[in-house]
């Protein structure tokens, strides 16, 4: 019953990875170090409902609400881009803050 | 010629003999014949034989009787008219008959479907009947699940092992993270 198939093998996600990716992106989206955040990943009706926990960065001139509005927009765009999943909701939850310092580029 | 072998053979091969069935009914028949030929020729078995009517007589043993007969009737009735069919089915080609397993023909379809539409075979399952064939799918969460490829990639390879069956979708609720 195998028809032929132009595709060979299959590309298999584990869930373990695909949280090590979520992490990885919502660390970013949050300009953080990933270590400093955690996600936890879980299914509503077939999609992702992703709960973001994460320090608040400080010092950008953005209110709460802005700053998690703009890790939910980043996470889900490069959820699809890059894992190709779509997320429905991103609870981000802020513990805890961090003092964004300026740095001198060398 | 060979048509009519394939026949028989197929048919033998996709539902369940009855011989031993048929073989009790057969010996207790001869039992009962032997019985009444040597009651018709021996008085004094004659007699033992009302005698042993008489016992019957009392209810607890007659319902205990019945209750026995009507249950083994019940049994013979039903092997002879359901159609003990085997969950395998029979196939001819010009030159082959073919038996093939519901279970698969299950598996085919649902590799064929996890194949298709790239979910982890382990999330997709197929349960065939007589008429059709059952495909349930889980999916990735995140991952839309389009039912319309699923009973595409069933019907192609139904088609392409030429096994008659309609194809019923169903997509669960819940998807899985991975």
């Amino acid at each position: 019953m195998n028809a032929a198939d132009p595709r060979h093998g299959r590309t298999i996600v584990t869930a373990r990875a695909l949280n090590r990716v979520a992490l990885a992106l919502a660390a970013d989206a949050a300009d953080i170090e990933a270590r400093a955040a955690t996600v936890s990943l879980a299914d509503r009706a077939g999609a992702l409902a992703a709960t973001l926990t994460l320090p608040a960065s400080i010092g950008r001139g953005e209110t709460f609400a802005e700053q998690g509005e703009r890790i939910q927009n980043v996470f889900i765009a490069r959820m699809a881009d890059v894992a190709g999943r779509r997320v429905e909701s991103v609870d981000v939850r802020f513990a805890g803050t961090r003092t964004e310092k300026r740095r001198r580029v060398r | 010629m060979n048509e009519q072998v394939y026949r028989r053979v197929l048919r033998r091969e996709t539902h369940r003999p009855r011989t031993v069935a048929a073989i009790i009914v057969a010996v207790a028949l001869i039992a009962l014949a032997a019985a009444g030929a040597w009651l018709a020729v021996d008085r004094a078995a004659r007699r033992g034989a009302v005698a042993g009517i008489d016992a019957l007589s009392d209810p607890r043993i007659a319902t205990a009787v019945g209750i026995v007969a009507g249950v083994l009737a019940l049994v013979l009735i039903l092997y002879a008219l359901l159609p003990g069919r085997i969950r395998r089915r029979a196939l001819s080609r010009d030159r082959l008959a073919l038996l093939i397993d519901d279970r698969v023909v299950a598996n085919g379809v649902a590799d064929a479907v996890a194949r298709a539409c790239d979910v982890p075979r382990t999330r997709v399952s197929a349960l065939v009947e007589r008429r059709r064939v059952t495909v349930r799918v889980t999916p990735t969460s995140g991952v839309p699940t389009d039912e319309a490829m699923v009973r595409t990639a069933a019907e192609a390879a139904l088609a392409n092992a030429r096994i008659p069956l309609a194809v019923a979708v169903r997509v669960n609720e819940k998807g899985a993270i991975a």
